[in-house]
């Protein structure tokens, strides 16, 4: 199942950008399963946000993580989701409102990047799912193909 | 009748009984220290002094008295307590002995006097002043007219003090320096009793102050919360965050009544677009509003909200995560809201699938943190109960953000049919929705005072009864079989 299907690689020929077509076309082929990591220090979080279309940053366990992902899997995207640990939580927030842009305020968790970007936390999602705007974003992070 | 006389009399009275046998200064200092109270610390010491002043005058009448740790002490008109003991009349020069002429002078005097009066409160023999060697001088005199009577005690209580002394005491001295700080002790103890009592006696008082203060305010609020809640509220055991979220959802109402009167004849006068905007956007705001207020009583009391005690019983009965379902009210007012052009039917029909998506997503994330936190409650072992319980804690403080969640989605579900939606269409579609919820409150309230006879209809067990009423009462009649 997770192995070789066509569409993989017809997306990797497609070009969409090496990081992003690869998580997208594993988001696409592994439907079932989730990449999940867990973050160990602050420089891989950078490193996740910056290789991923989408990430989500959320504590082991959270439930509103998965609602997040379940929203974000409703529209077939797979989200990466990185696991936070409580001690490395207040370095990772840190962290991320400087990944976020100088003078922005620390992300709650659940956090979510889209393209590089802070999208922003459960409610920013649900207000952009309702709206309309999520799926444009998405496609524009090429998280999205369709 | 020493007894019945000890227990009828109190201090003060006694004063009047000694006019000179003791410095009223004694009595008095006596009596403003220790108060109402009986010592016997007090008494027992001067008993014994008397006696023990007693015995030495017997053994040693002819020898000056050694006592030189008691010389100060004054034995006092206690043992008119019991007269059966009569006062020993010593014949001491003034100079022999200073205490022992005037403890013996002046007892024979109080005896005197005494016997004749109330001998319940205890001199204390503490206090004795100096000033009582000056009166002893004056007392010789008088004694005469008294002596006589307390000469035929004296014989008797010769022996009664000696038999009471001698089985304690091998030498006077020891005696005397162990009962004195005997006597020292009890008096301590007496003292520090009677502070403690008094200490107790005063926080007595504060706590029923503060208990009266208290259900003083609990009736407050109980009242105020039972009658802004409405029907919604059980008495008396409303959250103060949910009694109050009780009174602005009341007033919230009221406003929503004056909004939706506003609407219909808005809608009625055919208003400029530009001012049925205003109105419609004044009625958004309105939702805002009572949707910051469930965020702020979240917070408080998320179980209020999420039991949906706030609201009334039939709109509880299609509650979903402490409000209204998005997709529900979506999928009314389509009905309600032709004609619609093809696009607008387009976005509501897409608001209807992304409001139930968003919904579906968050009804899971509950699910999960509801079969989490059961884990939790089932699996906390004895010894770890606090432990466990701190963890389910944690998670319990989880529901408040499902909760914002729901109403966020409220919230975003109605600005996006507002973007869907002409301003007409919008003024049109927010009256629906007010009416709408104003007929499940009717509806509620109609229920309650439905009448009981029809529960006594004839037994009807046929389930093929398409009307709701029908099939509650014939399960209420099932029921009632049992």
């Amino acid at each position: 199942m997770q192995q070789a299907l066509p569409f993989r690689d017809w997306l990797t020929t497609a070009g969409g950008g090496g990081g992003a077509g690869r998580s997208a076309a594993a988001a696409a082929a592994n439907a079932n399963s989730v990449r999940e990591s867990t973050i160990g220090d602050a420089g891989s979080a950078r490193k996740l946000v910056a290789e991923n279309a989408v990430v989500v940053f959320a504590r082991r366990g959270c439930c509103m993580c998965h609602v997040v992902k379940l929203l974000l899997r409703g529209h077939g995207v797979n989200p990466s989701i990185a696991d936070v640990d409580e001690q490395n939580e207040a370095d990772l927030a840190d962290e991320l409102s400087k990944i976020a842009g100088d003078g922005s305020a620390v992300p709650q968790l659940p956090a979510v990047f889209v393209g590089g970007e802070l999208f922003g936390g459960v409610e920013d999602v649900m207000g952009a799912h309702i709206s309309g705007e999520l799926v444009p974003r998405l496609r524009e992070a090429k998280a999205l193909w369709l | 009748m020493a007894s019945h006389r000890f227990g009828e009399e109190s201090g003060p009275s006694h004063h009047h009984h000694l006019p000179y046998a003791l410095p009223h200064m004694l009595s008095s200092n006596f009596l403003n220290q220790e108060g109402s109270s009986f010592d016997f610390g007090e008494l027992e010491q001067a008993i014994v002094l008397q006696g023990v002043k007693k015995i030495n005058n017997d053994h040693d009448k002819k020898q000056p008295l050694i006592y030189s740790s008691s010389s100060t002490v004054r034995p006092a008109a206690t043992l008119e307590m019991f007269p059966s003991w009569p006062i020993r009349f010593h014949h001491h020069t003034p100079g022999s002995s200073k205490s022992g002429g005037g403890g013996g002078e002046e007892s024979t005097d109080s005896g005197s006097a005494a016997n004749t009066v109330s001998t319940t409160a205890p001199e204390s023999p503490v206090s004795t002043k100096p000033s009582s060697s000056d009166h002893h001088h004056l007392q010789p005199p008088q004694m005469d007219g008294a002596g006589g009577f307390s000469q035929t005690h004296q014989t008797a209580g010769r022996q009664t003090p000696e038999k009471r002394r001698e089985p304690g005491s091998d030498s006077n001295k020891a005696v005397d320096a162990k009962t004195l700080r005997r006597l020292a002790q009890n008096r301590e103890a007496a003292r520090k009793s009677r502070l403690r009592k008094k200490a107790y006696v005063q926080q007595l008082e504060s706590s029923r102050i503060r208990l009266t203060q208290l259900e003083q305010d609990l009736h407050r609020a109980r009242s105020q919360g039972i009658f802004l809640g409405g029907g919604g509220v059980a008495g008396g055991s409303i959250s103060s965050g949910g009694a109050i979220f009780d009174m602005e959802y009341a007033r919230w109402l009221d406003e929503d009544l004056r909004h939706m009167s506003e609407l219909r004849t808005a809608v009625q006068a055919h208003l400029t677009d530009g001012d049925l905007r205003v109105i419609v956007d004044a009625y958004i705001s309105h939702y805002d509003e009572i949707f910051r207020l469930k965020g702020v009583a979240a917070k408080s009391d998320v179980f209020h909200l999420i039991t949906g005690m706030w609201a009334t019983p039939a709109e509880r009965c299609f509650l979903w995560m402490g409000g209204f379902r998005p997709s529900d009210l979506i999928k009314m007012l389509i009905s309600q809201l032709d004609p619609l052009t093809e696009q607008q039917i387009m976005g509501i029909y897409g608001l209807q699938q992304t409001s139930q998506q968003a919904e579906d997503a968050l009804s899971q994330g509950l699910e999960q943190l509801q079969q989490s936190l059961i884990d939790t409650i089932a699996n906390g072992s004895i010894n770890d109960s606090m432990h466990h319980m701190a963890v389910a804690l944690g998670k319990l403080a989880n529901l408040e953000g499902f909760v914002r969640q729901a109403d966020n989605l409220r919230q975003q579900t109605l600005h996006q049919l507002r973007r869907i939606l002409t301003v007409r269409q919008a003024a049109r579609c927010f009256l629906v929705i007010g009416e709408y919820y104003g007929r499940l409150r009717a509806l509620s309230s109609l229920w309650a005072s439905r009448p009981r006879e029809a529960l006594q209809m004839a037994d009807d067990n046929s389930c093929q009864t398409t009307t709701d009423l029908h099939m509650v009462q014939s399960s209420q009649n099932q029921f009632s079989n049992f």
